[in-house]
C-alpha cells in the first residue's frame, strides 16, 4: 500500500496507484487500465512480484493465525488496503477487535464500508509512519478499552516507508504497547553491494509514481525494530513461514539480490 | 457405475497425493486469499467431490463445489490441472477396460465441467462485486472531491478578502462577491475578461503581473481604482496558481481594504498630536494666566487711582483692552485643553441650534441659505449650553468664511445646521478612536464652501493654525470646538471635498438624566468692603501681591502663604482665619492636599479655591471634600472680593 504523502488515492483512474497496481499483480480486480500498463512495466524488471506479493499477504495470514493461537485478541494493522477476504478478522477467532488502518482516505471510507455490520472492526486514516495519529485517535480506547495488549501488523509496508519513519514507528509502538505485546512485520532483506538493473527499474517505477521504495538491508532492519525482541525463528525467508519451497527466495535473490523475509517480534 | 466407484475408491490416496502435488505446483496460480495451508485439505476435498459422484451422482453438487473454490480463491489455471490429473488418473487406473474407461471419463467430464461452470459463475460474480466495489470506492472518492471542491469554493466566494483570478496573460478569469463590492461591480460580468491592470491606479499592478513568473508571490500595499473612478487603499497578496506538475496556470490575488484601518490609524495619530498639543498649551495657559492675573490686578490698582478723564486713565483702559483681550484667549486655549470650568446641565441641542440661527438667519449675508434641519424628538445630552453654542457659532462662522470672499468663486452657498439621534454599534464605534457605542445626538453643520484639502483636514484642529487672514481670526475656532467636544466626552467626524464643502459631525452622547435647572444662575451680592482674617496662599509672588493689596484694599487683614505646607503653619499660628483663598498647583504641597489637611485641623476652615484647571474633575472633587467655591484665574479682583464678602457676610449672618 502507498504510504507517502505524494500519493494517487485509491479511486483516481488517471494515474497509475501502487495499491492498484499491488491489487492487479495479486489478480484483483480492483485496478485500472492505467495501473495495469503500470504493473507490465514492473513486472519487465520484476516478473517474481506477483509471488512476492502473495507471499507476502500469506505470511500476514500465518502471523495472525500464530498470534491468535497464542491468545491475542487484539490487533491494530498498518496500511490495511480494501479488508475484503483472508483479512485478520476473518482469520482471527470470532470476536477479535481490529484496528485497520490506511493512509489513502478513500480506501478507508471504502473499508468503513464493507466493515459497517462489523462492531469488533474499526478502520482509521493513519500514515504507518506517523503510527501516534492512530494511537492517540479515541477509536483506540473505544475499542480496546484500557489493555494494551496487541498484537501489531506492519506488513508489507516497510518497504514504502523511510528508514527514519520505520525507526520512528516502532519506537512508538513499542513506548504504546503493553509488556507481553506482538509485531509482525515483513520486509526487504537487500543483502547486494550494488543494485541490479531489474531492482532500479522496479525503484524508478514506483518513484515514478509517486511511491518510492527502500530496499534496506536486513541488519539495518534488526536496527530499525530496536527495542522489539526478535521471537523464535527470528527472520526467515516468507516460504519458510508458509512451509513452502524456496521459489520466491530464489527468483528474488536471482534478480534483486534480495530476499523477502518475515518475523514476529515481542515486548 | 458404483463398481467403478469402488475400483477408484481404493486408489483414493493415490489421487489425493497426485492433487496435492498438482496444488503445490500451482500454489501462485491461486488468489492471495487462498493460504497455501489450505491446499493441503483441498487436494483430498476434491479427490472425494469426484469420487462420491461417481459412487452417487446426485449426492455431490459439483456446481456449487465448483463455486466454492472460486470464492476460496483457487486459479484456473488450477482447475484445469485439477481435472486433468483426474483424468490422467482415471487413465491411470482403467485403461485396461475401455469401456469402464469411457463411461469413467464421460463423468470425469461431466464432473468437471459442472465443476468449471460453478467456478466461472462464481468467478464472473467475483469480478462483477469487485467492479462493484470499485465503483463504490470512484464514487465514495467522487462525491468526498465533491464536497470538499464545494467547501473550496464557498470558502473562496464568501471570503472577506477580495479574491481575483486571471490568466497568465493577466486578463481576470474570476472574482468573488467581496471583489464586487469593493470595486462596485454588480456583476462578475463586469469584471470577468479586463485586464488586471485596468482595476489599479498608476501601472505598479501590470509591473507585479510581470515579475510574479519570477518571484512567485507579492504582498504589499496598493492603491486601487473602483469602478466610478474612485481610490482606494488596498493590501494585496498576489501569487502563482501551480498545477501538480508545478507550471504556472494562473495568477491569484487576496485583497484587504485597508482604508478604514489607515483613517482609522491617521485619527489615533491626529489623537495623539492634539493631546501633546494640549497639554503644552495648558501649562502655557496656566503661566499666561498668573501673568494676566498679577497685570489686571495691578492695573486695577491703578484704575482705582487714576481720576477719570486724565490722560492717565484712558491709557490704562487702553492696558485693560489689551489684558481682556489676552484673557480671552487664554479662556479659549483653556477650553482647547479641556481646563475651563463648565456649567453642566441638560441641554436640549435643538433649542442652542434654534438660537443660533436666529442669530446667523439675521446677520449671515444673504447669499447664504442657511437650512436648519432638527430632529423632532432629539434627545438630550449632558453639556454646558454656553460652551455648545460656542462650538456652533464657531463652526458656523468658519462655514460662512468659506463660502463667502473666496478668490475665484462666487459669494454665498448653503449652511446647515441639523441634530440627529443615532445609535453607534460596535462596529460603527469603531470607526472612530475616542467612541463607545451607544447613544449619541449628532450636531451637523455642512457647507457649500471651499472644503479643506487633506493636509488642513490633518491640522484643523492644532491651536492657531488657520487660512484666515490675521485681521480675521485666531486660528483657536476649531481648537476651541475640539476641546469642548472632547471634555464632553464627544467625539467629531469631519468630511471635506476640495471645491464641494465641509460637514462637521458632532457625536455628544445621550444622557438619560432629567431636566434639572436648565438655566439656574444665583445672584451673587455686592459687598465692596467687608472684614475679615484673609489667608491668600499662592507661588506665584505678583499673583499674592495684587490680591493682597486688593483684599488689603477692601478692609480684609490678608496674611499670605507660598505653597501649602506654609499656609498649614500660617492658619496655625494665626488662629481666627475667616478664610482661606487656595492656588491648586503649587510646588511643595498642593491645593488638595492642603485643603485636606487644613479640614482636618479645623472642619469648619472655610476655603476658596482660585484657580485655572477646572474642568478636570480635581477642582470639582475639592468642592465634595468641603472647598466653599472656585473661583477662575485669571482673577476679576472686584468679583473676587464680592464673593468673598458674600461668604464672610453670609457666615457671620449665620
Amino acid at each position: 500500500m502507498p504510504e507517502k504523502e505524494q500519493y494517487a488515492s485509491i479511486a483516481d483512474s488517471s494515474k497509475p496507484n501502487a495499491g492498484r497496481i499491488y491489487d492487479f499483480l495479486l489478480g484483483g480486480n480492483h485496478n485500472f487500465e492505467v495501473d495495469r500498463l503500470a504493473a507490465q512495466q514492473v513486472l519487465q524488471f520484476a516478473p517474481f512480484l506477483p509471488k512476492l506479493l502473495k507471499a507476502i499477504r500469506w505470511f500476514l495470514g500465518e502471523s495472525v493465525r500464530r498470534v491468535a493461537a497464542d491468545g491475542f485478541t487484539q490487533f491494530i494493522d498498518f496500511a490495511s488496503g480494501l479488508p475484503t477476504i483472508d483479512h485478520i478478522h476473518q482469520v482471527a477467532p470470532s470476536g477479535t477487535k481490529v484496528i485497520y488502518s490506511d493512509i489513502d482516505p478513500v480506501t478507508v471510507a471504502y473499508g468503513q464500508e464493507i466493515l459497517k455490520d462489523n462492531a469488533d472492526t474499526r478502520y482509521v486514516v493513519c500514515d504507518a509512519g506517523k503510527p501516534e495519529d492512530l494511537l492517540n485517535a479515541p477509536v483506540v480506547s473505544q475499542l480496546f478499552e484500557k489493555s494494551r495488549r496487541v498484537a501489531i501488523g506492519f506488513s508489507g509496508i516497510a518497504w514504502f516507508v523511510s528508514d527514519d519513519q520505520v525507526g520512528h514507528a516502532m519506537k512508538v509502538l513499542y513506548e504504546w504497547a503493553e509488556k507481553g505485546s506482538c509485531l509482525f512485520l515483513s520486509d526487504s532483506g537487500f543483502e547486494g553491494d550494488y543494485v541490479s538493473p531489474a531492482l532500479q527499474g522496479t525503484l524508478d517505477i514506483y518513484a515514478k509514481i509517486g511511491q518510492p521504495m527502500t530496499f534496506r538491508s536486513l541488519n539495518t532492519l534488526k536496527e530499525l525494530i530496536r527495542p522489539w525482541k526478535l521471537k523464535e525463528p527470528g527472520f526467515r525467508p516468507l516460504e519458510e513461514w508458509l512451509g513452502m519451497k524456496a521459489e520466491v527466495a530464489e527468483e528474488t535473490q536471482k534478480a534483486s539480490a534480495t530476499t523477502f523475509q518475515g518475523a514476529i517480534l515481542e515486548k | 457405475m458404483s463398481r467403478v466407484a469402488d475400483l477408484l475408491k481404493r486408489k483414493e490416496q493415490t489421487l489425493i497425493d497426485s492433487l496435492n502435488s498438482c496444488l503445490r505446483e500451482t500454489a501462485f496460480e491461486n488468489r492471495y486469499s487462498l493460504h497455501p495451508r489450505r491446499l493441503a485439505e483441498l487436494g483430498a476435498e476434491q479427490a472425494r467431490a469426484f469420487l462420491d459422484s461417481l459412487e452417487a451422482p446426485g449426492r455431490t453438487d459439483a456446481f456449487a463445489y465448483g463455486q466454492k473454490l472460486a470464492l476460496e480463491g483457487i486459479g484456473e489455471k488450477t482447475m484445469l490441472l485439477v481435472a486433468s490429473n483426474i483424468q490422467r488418473f482415471c487413465r491411470t487406473d482403467l485403461g485396461s477396460d475401455i469401456e469402464l474407461l469411457n463411461q469413467v471419463l464421460d463423468a470425469a467430464d461431466a464432473f468437471s465441467s459442472r465443476l468449471q461452470d460453478g467456478f466461472m459463475k462464481a468467478r464472473e460474480a467475483q469480478i462483477l462485486t469487485d467492479q462493484e466495489q470499485l465503483r463504490r470506492a470512484l464514487s465514495t472518492a467522487l462525491q468526498n472531491q465533491g464536497e470538499e471542491l464545494l467547501i473550496k469554493n464557498h470558502a473562496i466566494n464568501t471570503s472577506i478578502n477580495g479574491i481575483l483570478l486571471a490568466d497568465l496573460d493577466g486578463k481576470v478569469t474570476w472574482v468573488n462577491a467581496s471583489f464586487l463590492q469593493m470595486w462596485g461591480f454588480a456583476s462578475a460580468d463586469e469584471a470577468i475578461g479586463a485586464p488586471i491592470g485596468d482595476f489599479w491606479v498608476g501601472e505598479d499592478a501590470r509591473d507585479i503581473v510581470q515579475v510574479l513568473p519570477r518571484t512567485g508571490g507579492w504582498h504589499g500595499e496598493l492603491s486601487a481604482r473602483r469602478k466610478d473612478g474612485t481610490a482606494f487603499s488596498v493590501e494585496l497578496s498576489a501569487s502563482l496558481i501551480r498545477n501538480e506538475e508545478g507550471g504556472a496556470i494562473g495568477l491569484m490575488t487576496s485583497i484587504v481594504d485597508i482604508t478604514e484601518g489607515k483613517r482609522l490609524q491617521a485619527q489615533i495619530l491626529q489623537a495623539q498630536k492634539m493631546d501633546a498639543m494640549g497639554q503644552l498649551a495648558g501649562g502655557i495657559a496656566h503661566d499666561f494666566n498668573n501673568l494676566l492675573t498679577a497685570i489686571s490686578g495691578y492695573l486695577q490698582l491703578l484704575l482705582i487711582n487714576a481720576p477719570l478723564g486724565t490722560q492717565i486713565h484712558q491709557d490704562l483702559m487702553q492696558i485693560k483692552a489689551a489684558v481682556d483681550r489676552g484673557t480671552g484667549l487664554t479662556q479659549q486655549l483653556r477650553l482647547f485643553t479641556r481646563q475651563a470650568t463648565g456649567m453642566s446641565q441638560i441641554v436640549l441641542l435643538n433649542e442652542i441650534a434654534q438660537e443660533t440661527y436666529e442669530i446667523f438667519h439675521r446677520t449671515f449675508p444673504p447669499e447664504i441659505v442657511i437650512e436648519l434641519s432638527l430632529a423632532p424628538s432629539a434627545w438630550t445630552i449632558e453639556a454646558d449650553p454656553n460652551q455648545m453654542s460656542q462650538v456652533l457659532v464657531n463652526l458656523c462662522v468658519n462655514a460662512r468664511d468659506a463660502m463667502m470672499g473666496v478668490k475665484d468663486r462666487s459669494p454665498g452657498g448653503t449652511l446647515t445646521i441639523a441634530t440627529t439621534n443615532v445609535e453607534l454599534s460596535d462596529e460603527q464605534a469603531g470607526r472612530y478612536v475616542n467612541a463607545r457605542p451607544g447613544h449619541y445626538v449628532v450636531l451637523r453643520v455642512s457647507d457649500t464652501g471651499t472644503g479643506m484639502p487633506s493636509e488642513l483636514l490633518e491640522r484643523m484642529f492644532i491651536p492657531f493654525v488657520t487660512t484666515k487672514g490675521e485681521q480675521s481670526g485666531t486660528g483657536l475656532g476649531l481648537a476651541v470646538v475640539y476641546g469642548i467636544v472632547a471634555s464632553h466626552h464627544g467625539f467629531i467626524d469631519v468630511k471635506s471635498v476640495v471645491g464641494e464643502g465641509t460637514t462637521f459631525e458632532i457625536f455628544l452622547p445621550r444622557t438619560e438624566r432629567k431636566d434639572v435647572e436648565r438655566h439656574g444662575k444665583a445672584a451673587t451680592p455686592t459687598l465692596p468692603q467687608g472684614r475679615g482674617r484673609i489667608l491668600v496662599v499662592d507661588d506665584e509672588p505678583q499673583v499674592r501681591e495684587v490680591i493682597s493689596r486688593i483684599l488689603t484694599a477692601s478692609g480684609y487683614v490678608v496674611i499670605l502663604a507660598e505653597n501649602g505646607r506654609e499656609a498649614l503653619s500660617r492658619f496655625a499660628e494665626s488662629g481666627g482665619i475667616d478664610l482661606v483663598l487656595l492656588d491648586m498647583i503649587m510646588p511643595d504641597m498642593g491645593g488638595r492636599e492642603c485643603l485636606a489637611r487644613l479640614r482636618k485641623v479645623d472642619p469648619n476652615a472655610r476655603v476658596l479655591i482660585a484657580t485655572g484647571y477646572t474642568s478636570d474633575g480635581s477642582a470639582q472633587e475639592l468642592l465634595r471634600e468641603g472647598a466653599l467655591a472656585i473661583v477662575e484665574k485669571p482673577l476679576d479682583l472686584q468679583a473676587l472680593t464680592e464673593r468673598i464678602g458674600g461668604i464672610l457676610d453670609g457666615a457671620s449672618a449665620r
